[in-house]
């Protein structure tokens, strides 16, 4: 009988485990960072149906999770999608923590200067708090769209837009070359202004 | 005895093998399309502080009450570009702009609705939800008392501390004398009302 109990009670733990909840918090960072280029990525994640058909099972997600996602087709009745859009922001940025004295060559004889700005890093900072309907549809006999579903299915669709983002070398350069004409420009119209020819050069990551 | 606790081992098996099933059966799933990079905009902004803060907001919209848990990220910043300056034999004069507050809901786990119910019957037993429009007003109200927050926790007036000590490193690897001018130390929003003067003018 104890033996019971205690499978009983140690299954029932199991069970019951959820996600732990995060923890509120404010976190703050002192930053000294000279941003020189940004950029708003847009993404459109949809939520719907899943649309397999019986000769699929087992060619998507697996035998269990195909299986499931026929019978969940087949049992329900009406049409349930939305279509929704959001916006990341990206900034390149150097670190002025990492510029150092000897990355600047004054000559005040002859007029000139000589820069080495740090190298140029890429930041994700965030995304929209709102989403754009771009399309939502909720039948008769079928339950709306709640926000829970929203929620992840937006975190879902982040999560795939930061590794897009980190693989496309092709972003990742233009907004670097970007940085780089914006760091020129300004740093070599602020020492003209003060009488300087300027020569403007970045250190490699 | 053996028999018995098999039995039990097989119905606790079928109920947690249900749960899965049904966890599968009542996800959506999810699809997503290509990103679509906008035009890049190149401005020169100084960056003094990174906010990350998770936090309870309930507030109302219309006869709906909701209870969010908020995770966002506020960035300070001020744009250089066009900052103010002059110049005294060889001494700098800057001022410190107007700053910068840019709050981004975080990427992971930005939101979740806690709760949702009518304000006028917060007993009512059925499933109450948010319309998108409705979930898009009530963000709106909560960037709004985040970024009055960023005065009232005197996060601006450190931005601004930060901003001043940046600058002046900056500069004074090119100049020998400089003199940043904050005009307005708590943030330009709470000091301006008191139309302290600009020693620019």
């Amino acid at each position: 009988m104890k033996q019971i109990i205690f499978i009983v009670l140690a299954l029932a733990t199991l069970l019951s485990c959820g996600k732990e909840e995060p923890s509120l918090y404010t976190e703050l960072k002192d930053i000294h960072e000279l941003s020189l280029a940004e950029v708003r990525v847009e993404k459109t994640f949809i939520i719907d149906d899943p649309d397999i058909h019986f000769r699929d099972i087992g060619a998507r997600s697996g035998i269990f999770v195909d299986m499931v996602d026929w019978v969940k087709k087949k049992a329900s009745v009406g049409k349930r999608i939305g279509i929704y859009s959001f916006g990341t922001y990206f900034s390149a940025y150097i670190n002025l923590d990492e510029l150092s004295p000897e990355d600047v060559i004054l000559n005040k004889k002859d007029k000139t200067c000589t820069l080495t700005l740090p190298a140029i890093h890429i930041k994700e900072w965030g995304r929209d708090f709102e989403v754009k309907t771009e399309h939502e549809r909720v039948s008769v006999y079928r339950s709306s769209l709640t926000p829970q579903e929203k929620a992840r299915a937006k975190d879902e669709a982040s999560r795939i837009l930061s590794e897009e983002m980190e693989k496309n070398g092709r972003f990742r350069q233009e907004l670097m070359n970007s940085a780089q004409d914006k760091a020129r420009s300004y740093f070599s119209s602020l020492l003209s202004n003060w009488g300087y020819q300027s020569h403007i050069q970045f250190r490699e990551e | 005895m053996r028999k018995k606790i098999l039995i039990l081992l097989i119905i606790i098996a079928i109920i947690f093998i249900g749960r899965l099933i049904y966890k599968q059966a009542t996800t959506s799933r999810i699809n997503t399309l290509p990103a679509r990079i906008k035009a890049i905009t190149q401005a020169v902004k100084l960056s003094t502080l990174d906010i990350t803060t998770e936090e309870i907001f309930k507030d109302t919209i219309g006869i709906k009450g909701a209870v969010l848990r908020v995770k966002a990220r506020v960035r300070i910043s001020f744009d250089i570009e066009h900052i103010p300056t002059a110049e005294q034999g060889d001494t700098l004069f800057v001022q410190l702009p107007r700053e910068i507050i840019d709050i981004y809901e975080s990427t992971r786990e930005g939101y979740q609705v806690l709760d949702v119910w009518y304000v006028w019957i917060p007993s009512d037993p059925a499933e109450i939800t948010l319309t998108t429009d409705e979930e898009n007003a009530i963000k709106q109200k909560i960037k709004q008392k985040i970024r009055q927050q960023m005065y009232e926790k005197d996060y601006v007036a450190r931005a601004r501390e930060n901003a001043v000590r940046s600058l002046a490193q900056l500069f004074s690897k090119f100049k020998d004398h400089i003199v940043i001018h904050d005009p307005y130390p708590s943030g330009w929003e709470e000091d301006a009302q008191k139309n302290s003067p600009s020693f620019m003018e």
